[in-house]
């Protein structure tokens, strides 16, 4: 990714505070003292990762963010200092995923919204959409090792994943109807 | 070889949200100490344990999520290791979300220490399908790693013996440094390194690759330390800047960047080579239910209805245990009467002291109740949603989302609310909030309120009242505004926060938690609370005005003669007025009318205003004994309010509000002066007495003569 390049910056880039909510953009640019900087790659904000925004608070500051997995927060200042662009809706498919995934569970972990499931994971490859390259230029690699694939693929079959998502106490039938619930809104 | 030693030193550190806190009680058990790091704010844990013929001592350093020199928390855990060598880190990792907490793990490997990484949470992250070769784990980065469930108590065995494994077996660690950043940046490393050892002549005491690593991040604080320690530290740190620049020519990117792009790539071949991740976002369920609890138009009522829940409860349920204090308390003070023979000793024990730190501990069920609820909010992850829908608010004032609840506890009781800013995770927001939670007024000032709206404003008595609480919020805010722009312009403030899954708190996290605070708590009412009460108490008795004995004389003659009984209680009050006026705290009164006297107040509430110092309650009942009304007299009684209005007094409805606008700035009282310094230290304890009581009188003067000038007299 190159740091600067104004013509990539004026074609769809903006920042993270303009994409509107159950969307995901991929992070260009961190614009901001290194104190700031820092403290967000700390958390998973790095360039070329994907973010999705989840939800403005009840005031409409601060907002709500998914990167790699996790829930942030940040206050619309804050996200106006991270320059964005590829903006994409919906915001299930990000974060990594390591490993072989169950096509069973692959359906049923999308709640509706995407079908189908980026191929890109068969094979264990193992990157959420959107990472970049990296300064690797492709994989990782572990020293001494050669590129790394992940354990086996093809072992997957149907599964019954149940409501291990769910805590404890509502039971494996209340976790579904209120599943259900859910998808019905 | 060395001898296994007898005491092992073990750092915890780790993630914010790991449940590191959890792991901590695990292992400590009881057996902690809670105070603060030296010369700073942030809460320093420690503890100790006797385990397979060993002594290990524990200390908590400040979770964090890298170890970067930009926040304090990070340098104070990063300097407890660098400079304190501890012999094991037990690094807390969250195992659901390891890409984030590995982050940390990288850092404290390089930095050669080590390192057990204690995977916790792990009932979350089997529930979830997840799979992780643990063996191969270990291997690759080089450290053992044990799973825990801490908020169950599971894994502490497996925890401990690891501890003791790594520190017996010490020569069989291969300690290899495995986090490697790509062919161009390893140049420049390898460079780096070797520059370093050669000016230090191994003299480092740190890995030099960890050393150049911070450098080429351009660590300011590691830049400085080397300054200190390295004679040829200027020649060295011109060519880092050179090799800085380098790397960022040949990537085209900021060092910084590539460091941690370094680190995540690390961690990514190190899970796709050990993970398989979990088929489920474990934050779904936490969407799901967020899109309730922080929906754009349900969210704030229902918030709202949660905070509502939490204080009625800790008033409702904790009436009762609070009745049976009080009854105890009187009971214990009879049996004492009874036992000792009347004078000085029995009064000092039964009213100073029991009576002192009774009207304290009686409000010791409420606040454990208060903190019990704030255990729920933030073990069940509700109090990080508090924070994301309350910051808008918080800012306005120059805080953080995190403070509200704080805030909101002061208009119960001061005290508490101090010790609720342990929540908060900076040691900007930690004091600021400090500073301004006296300004939302508390209870026991609500009496005074009520007294003298209630004489001299009739009608709009509650509208007097409601003032009050305004103008503390808007002192609070102006104050928030003016400290943020001078004071603690240089700290950075983010409120990039995580928002953790909802967990479904338990029993044993709970009370844990619950206790932790209370015994702190408890701790500081038994110490200085009880030499303050009996100080005060002894101020306010002595001298003896001899004239006292005198009229008690009278009153015994004047009982026995069965004289007509308003005669002797007017005797009886004015025998207590005489005896407040003769002693050191009525001495103290007439000393500050000087002081006073432009606000427009007379010796009798310089007098009440210093005992207020002691509980803000108590100034009612002053009033009452210096107003000849006796000191049964409460806000609501008729009496009292008339003789205020005496006009002999000269208390006029200016000077009145004047008083009450006095009264809700000025110090709060000692118990929680000495919260604030327990809490953030004796420097700004001092600053927070200084400026309310300069600002009330300010405030007060404002007030008064500004009143007078119009003609409002």
């Amino acid at each position: 990714m190159h740091a600067s390049n104004p013509a990539r910056e004026a074609a769809g880039a903006v920042t993270l505070e303009r994409v509107p909510p159950l969307h995901s953009a991929v992070i260009q640019r961190l614009n901001g003292d290194p104190p700031f900087c820092s403290r967000l790659r700390n958390m998973g904000f790095l360039e070329g990762e994907r973010v999705g925004v989840v939800k403005h608070a009840p005031l409409a500051d601060p907002m709500e963010y998914r990167i790699r997995r996790i829930h942030v927060s940040l206050r619309r200042e804050e996200a106006s200092r991270i320059v964005v662009s590829d903006i994409r809706e919906g915001i299930d498919d990000l974060g990594p995923v390591w490993g072989r995934c169950r096509r069973g569970a692959a359906v049923r972990c999308r709640r509706g919204r995407r079908r189908g499931w980026s191929l890109g994971f068969w094979g264990g490859r193992g990157r959420g959409p959107g990472r970049g390259p990296g300064i690797w230029g492709g994989r990782g690699r572990l020293p001494g090792k050669g590129s790394v694939e992940g354990p086996g693929s093809g072992e997957g079959g149907v599964r019954e994943t149940g409501s291990s998502n769910w805590p404890r106490g509502i039971g494996r039938g209340g976790a579904r109807r209120l599943r259900r619930w859910f998808r019905r809104r | 070889m060395e001898t296994p030693r007898k005491t092992i030193r073990v750092a915890l550190a780790g993630n914010p949200n790991s449940g590191k806190t959890s792991v901590f009680n695990m292992l400590t058990g009881l057996h902690q100490q809670v105070g603060n790091w030296p010369g700073v704010t942030v809460e320093r844990k420690a503890g100790h344990l006797e385990y397979a013929g060993y002594q290990i001592e524990f200390v908590d350093l400040p979770g964090t999520y890298s170890l970067t020199s930009y926040s304090i928390e990070e340098r104070i855990a990063r300097q407890y290791i660098l400079e304190e060598q501890p012999d094991v880190i037990i690094d807390v990792v969250d195992a659901a979300n390891l890409d984030g907490n590995l982050f940390l793990t990288t850092q404290l490997l390089e930095m050669g220490v080590d390192v057990i990484v204690d995977l916790n949470m792990w009932d979350e992250f089997e529930r979830s399908d997840a799979q992780l070769d643990i063996r191969r784990f270990e291997e690759l980065l080089g450290a053992p790693a044990v799973t825990t469930v801490a908020h169950r108590g599971q894994g502490r065995q497996e925890l401990l013996q690891a501890v003791i494994r790594l520190v017996e077996d010490r020569s069989e660690r291969h300690r290899h440094i495995p986090v490697t950043f790509g062919t161009r940046v390893e140049d420049v490393l390898v460079k780096l390194s070797r520059r370093l050892e050669e000016s230090s002549s191994g003299e480092l005491g740190v890995p030099s690759r960890y050393l150049a690593a911070k450098l080429l991040e351009g660590d300011a604080h590691i830049v400085e330390m080397l300054h200190n320690r390295l004679p040829k530290a200027k020649a060295l740190l011109l060519e880092v800047e050179g090799l800085r620049a380098h790397v960022q020519q040949s990537t085209r990117l900021e060092a910084s960047r590539v460091i941690a792009e370094g680190r995540y790539g690390f961690i990514d071949g190190l899970l796709r080579e050990t993970l398989i991740s979990a088929a489920f976002d474990r934050m779904e369920f936490s969407r799901q239910l967020d899109r309730v609890l922080t929906h754009r138009i349900l969210g704030l009522p229902i918030f709202v209805g949660f905070m509502w829940l939490l204080f009625s409860a800790t008033f409702t349920l904790g009436a009762h245990p609070t009745g049976w204090l009080e009854i105890m308390a009187t009971f214990f003070g009879d049996c004492l009467r009874a036992l000792l023979p009347s004078g000085f000793v029995a009064d000092l024990l039964v009213e100073g002291i029991i009576g002192g730190v009774g009207s304290v501990a009686v409000f010791l069920p409420s606040i454990m109740i208060l903190f019990l609820g704030i255990s729920i909010l933030e073990d069940s992850g509700y109090m990080a949603r508090v924070a994301f829908i309350m910051d808008r608010v918080m800012h306005i004032f120059g805080l953080h989302g995190k403070s509200f609840i704080p805030m909101l506890m002061g208009f119960g009781c001061t005290v508490p609310a101090i010790m609720a800013t342990r929540t908060l995770e900076s040691q900007r927001d930690r004091v600021l909030t400090t500073l301004l939670l006296p300004n939302m007024s508390c209870a026991a000032r609500l009496p005074v309120y009520v007294l003298f709206a209630g004489a001299f404003f009739g009608a709009h008595a509650g509208n007097v009242v409601m003032l009050m609480y305004l103008l503390g919020i808007l002192t609070a805010l102006g104050l928030g505004i003016i400290f943020s722009r001078t004071i603690f312009r240089h700290e950075a403030v983010s409120f990039v926060m995580e928002l953790p899954p909802y967990r479904w708190p338990t029993a044993r996290g709970l009370l844990g938690h619950m206790w932790e605070r209370s015994w702190v708590y408890i701790k500081k009412m038994g110490g200085l609370i009880l030499i303050a009460s009996a100080v005060l108490w002894i101020l306010g008795s002595v001298p003896h005005d001899p004239r006292v004995d005198l009229m008690e004389k009278q009153i015994a003659r004047l009982e026995a003669s069965s004289a007509p009984q308003e005669e002797i209680d007017s005797l009886i009050q004015e025998k207590s007025a005489v005896a407040i006026e003769y002693t050191v705290i009525g001495r103290l009164g007439k000393l500050v009318v000087p002081v006073i006297a432009p606000l427009g107040f007379d010796w009798r509430m310089g007098v009440s205003l210093v005992t207020g110092f002691v509980a803000k309650e108590v100034v009612v009942s002053s009033m009452g004994v210096l107003y000849h009304v006796g000191d049964e007299a409460g806000e609501e009684s008729e009496s009292l309010r008339k003789a205020l209005q005496d006009p002999r007094f000269g208390i006029t409805p200016l000077v009145a509000f004047a008083f009450m606008v006095f009264v809700l700035l000025y110090v709060p009282c000692i118990v929680a002066v000495v919260a604030i310094r327990r809490e953030i230290g004796a420097r700004w304890m001092w600053f927070d007495i200084g400026y309310q009581v300069s600002l009330a009188w300010v405030a007060a003067f404002v007030v008064y003569q500004g009143g007078r000038l119009l003609g409002l007299e």
